[in-house]
């Protein structure tokens, strides 16, 4: 929209709490919330008053504040791992990193499209695996890796612990030798973090 | 060990440092200072230097103190052993629990707190030296941190204390004055909302003196404001919007 | 009760309020009924037990010799302190205070000690070396809403009600002798709490409308209507107005106390 890209130059530069307008006179839109009929700016950023279409938003100039939501692509390190599921802790949002981290859980059958015998072909604890977040349902994060970029970006093995390489669908230690599976993402190893 | 001085207003109506009585110390500060914080912000206000850091909306650990419909707010005041002219024990003492308290209370109705349900947001104030009113100028900058953080919020908080000194209504007491004077009233306020957060007072004041004190306390409140829009606006204007 | 049950009269308490009404029949600024009894233990130089609706609190005093403050070498000293007991209420955990108890315990002191009810330099013994403590624990026993002003009326009534040993001093010892001086105390500071639910100021909140309440602002008076403590708590807030109107009332409310106590 042309009107957001001008709009956002000269837009005001408002506070949290600053009166922008009231519901009489425009609807309240995006950074915005009421209070007994005035609009005010929920963030610190530019205020935007579109007055054709009536409305008011405020465009954010602070970035933060991310929580995982759905639809969010999240990396996270696997904690535990059982035949059915895993458990990862998410520290990183889109491209942010967090201060602190969110727990996921990654059902199998949100794996990958075909059939999956054991979660244990798919990750193992200590892997950075890169998913989405499908649902807030009974207060955890439910993630899949439906996807070919969603899958473990770094998988170490258990026996030494060194990184394993990907070779043609096959996980394997360039140390000891050892041969693992796993759902990787189509960037595997090329440095997600 | 400093001696008690025999007068806190002079002849002229100043006071100990030079200022008349409805003027506050000097402020400074600086939004952004901690990079590992998810949000920050530093005060200088008189010989007061207060840092205060924001970590969240985070996953809460233990989970049970969680809650299902919006974010737990905790807030931690602690001062250094070299902040105050005798050494303070690093052990948090029950003043600094009380203030922790009393911050938490003062910065908990700015924020939306449904926006993040199951999560903690941390509020950490350091103060790092103090010389009187350190309650109200760590809310400005909390605040301040908070609003760093990219957390949305009813309003900012900005916090002044007034009280009596020597039969006079002064803004902004410094240590001394609050140790020897009449009266201490520290006050927080959501300035586009008009509300008051934050409300204590210790020592003695008639009805009309109250009056007095808590007008000249909102009053500083609305000085201190412009002050933090500045503090804002210097982070995030100038940065490029371009790198979104 | 469980939260369940308190979460659907939190609703009718409130609209009620809006009313101008309350649950338990009272006013919007009417106290509880206020029993106070003294000298209940014996072992304490000074107690009282406070009622004020079903809240209850037991204050005790404890006179001992101690060491004055660096900067106040010739004052006595004050010491308040709060046990919120498990008995009290089943959301009282046992163990060191946490951010309430010192919170209540702070504001009791601040009462008394700010309106210089006490005075200090009497309860020196020899400058900068001996001083009488006084202690005063409150122990509360009962929740039931506003344990503030409760604790307040009962660390008052413990302290009028506490009596010193007469000493002398032998080779810089004290010595105990047989007979008592009562402590003296030259006001009655009361501590006035309200409670802000759906925009009104109601006074003496009981546990419910506590439970209901998002604020609350506590005004101590003494007897010449001089405001000598402040504290808003909770998670809400005030505007002026209200501030200024809580403490016309306060004054009023610790003024009918004060009658009624016969202090």
């Amino acid at each position: 929209m042309s009107l957001q890209s001008s709009g956002r130059k000269s837009g005001r530069f408002v506070l949290p709490g600053e009166r922008l307008g009231v519901i009489e006179e425009f609807i309240p839109d995006a950074g915005t919330y009421v209070r007994d009929g005035v609009i005010h700016s929920r963030v610190v950023g530019r205020a935007l008053l579109d007055l054709l279409n009536k409305r008011v938003s405020v465009y954010p100039l602070v970035h933060g504040a991310k929580v995982p939501k759905n639809g969010s692509v999240v990396l996270g390190q696997v904690s535990n791992v059982q035949t059915q599921n895993a458990t990862m802790r998410i520290f990183q949002i889109d491209k942010k990193q967090l201060s602190g981290f969110f727990t996921g859980i990654l059902h199998i059958s949100d794996v990958r499209l075909r059939y999956v015998e054991s979660m244990f072909d798919v990750c193992k604890p200590g892997d950075i695996l890169r998913a989405k977040v499908i649902s807030e349902k009974n207060r955890t994060y439910h993630l899949s890796t439906k996807d070919k970029n969603l899958g473990v970006v770094h998988a170490f093995c258990l026996r030494c612990g060194y990184m394993l390489e990907l070779k043609r669908q096959e996980m394997r230690c360039p140390r000891c030798g050892k041969i693992e599976k796993r759902k990787a993402a189509l960037d595997y190893g090329e440095g997600a973090m | 060990m400093s001696r008690k001085p025999e007068k806190l207003i002079d002849k002229k109506g100043l006071r100990l440092d030079g200022r008349k009585p409805d003027e506050l110390r000097p402020i400074k500060i600086e939004v952004g200072v901690l990079p590992n914080t998810d949000g920050s912000a530093y005060i200088q206000q008189g010989k007061n230097k207060i840092l205060a850091g924001v970590y969240g909306p985070r996953e809460l650990h233990p989970k049970h103190l969680a809650l299902p419909d919006r974010t737990v707010l905790r807030c931690r005041y602690r001062m250094a052993p070299f902040s105050v002219q005798e050494r303070k024990s690093p052990a948090p003492s029950r003043r600094d629990i009380e203030l922790s308290k009393v911050i938490r209370e003062a910065l908990e109705p700015s924020v939306f707190l449904e926006y993040y349900p199951r999560t903690g947001i941390d509020i950490h104030i350091e103060v790092l030296q103090a010389d009187g009113g350190t309650r109200c100028a760590s809310i400005t900058a909390a605040s301040l941190a908070l609003a760093d953080a990219g957390i949305p919020m009813q309003d900012l908080v900005t916090a002044c204390a007034a009280g009596k000194v020597d039969n006079t209504i002064v803004l902004d007491l410094m240590d001394t004055e609050d140790k020897e004077g009449g009266a201490d009233v520290p006050v927080a306020l959501m300035p586009n909302l008009n509300a008051i957060t934050l409300l204590q007072m210790d020592g003695i004041l008639s009805l009309e003196e109250f009056e007095k004190a808590a007008n000249l306390a909102l009053e500083g409140c609305r000085k201190i404001y412009p002050m933090q829009k500045e503090a804002l606006k210097a982070k995030y204007v100038s940065v490029k919007e371009v790198e979104e | 009760m469980s939260s369940v049950i308190v979460g659907l009269k939190r609703k009718q308490i409130a609209q009620l309020i809006a009313k101008g009404k309350r649950l338990d029949g009272r006013g919007l600024t009417d106290y509880r009924e206020i029993k106070v009894e003294q000298g209940i233990i014996e072992r304490a130089e000074g107690s009282a037990r406070v009622l004020l609706g079903k809240t209850e609190v037991l204050a005790g005093t404890k006179i001992e010799v101690g060491k004055p403050f660096p900067d106040t070498p010739n004052e006595g000293v004050l010491t308040v302190n709060a046990e919120l007991v498990p008995l009290a209420s089943p959301n009282f955990e046992p163990g060191p205070p946490n951010e309430n108890s010192i919170e209540l315990a702070r504001v009791v002191d601040r009462g008394i000690r700010e309106s210089k009810t006490i005075d200090f330099k009497k309860l020196c013994i020899k400058p900068g070396k001996k001083v009488f403590v006084v202690f005063v624990d409150v122990y509360v026993l009962n929740h039931d809403g506003n344990l503030i002003d409760a604790s307040a009326l009962a660390a008052l009534a413990a302290l009028l009600n506490t009596k010193m040993s007469n000493y002398e001093i032998e080779e810089d010892e004290v010595k105990i002798k047989p007979g008592y001086t009562p402590l003296t105390l030259t006001k009655h500071p009361i501590a006035v709490t309200f409670a802000k639910i759906n925009d009104k100021l109601v006074v003496d909140p009981w546990l419910e409308e506590e439970q209901t309440m998002d604020t609350r602002l506590t005004i101590t008076v003494d007897d010449e209507g001089n405001i000598c403590a402040m504290q808003k708590g909770g998670t809400g807030y005030f505007t002026p107005k209200q501030v200024l109107e809580a403490a016309k009332i306060a004054g009023e409310k610790a003024g009918e106390i004060r009658k009624k106590l016969n202090w």
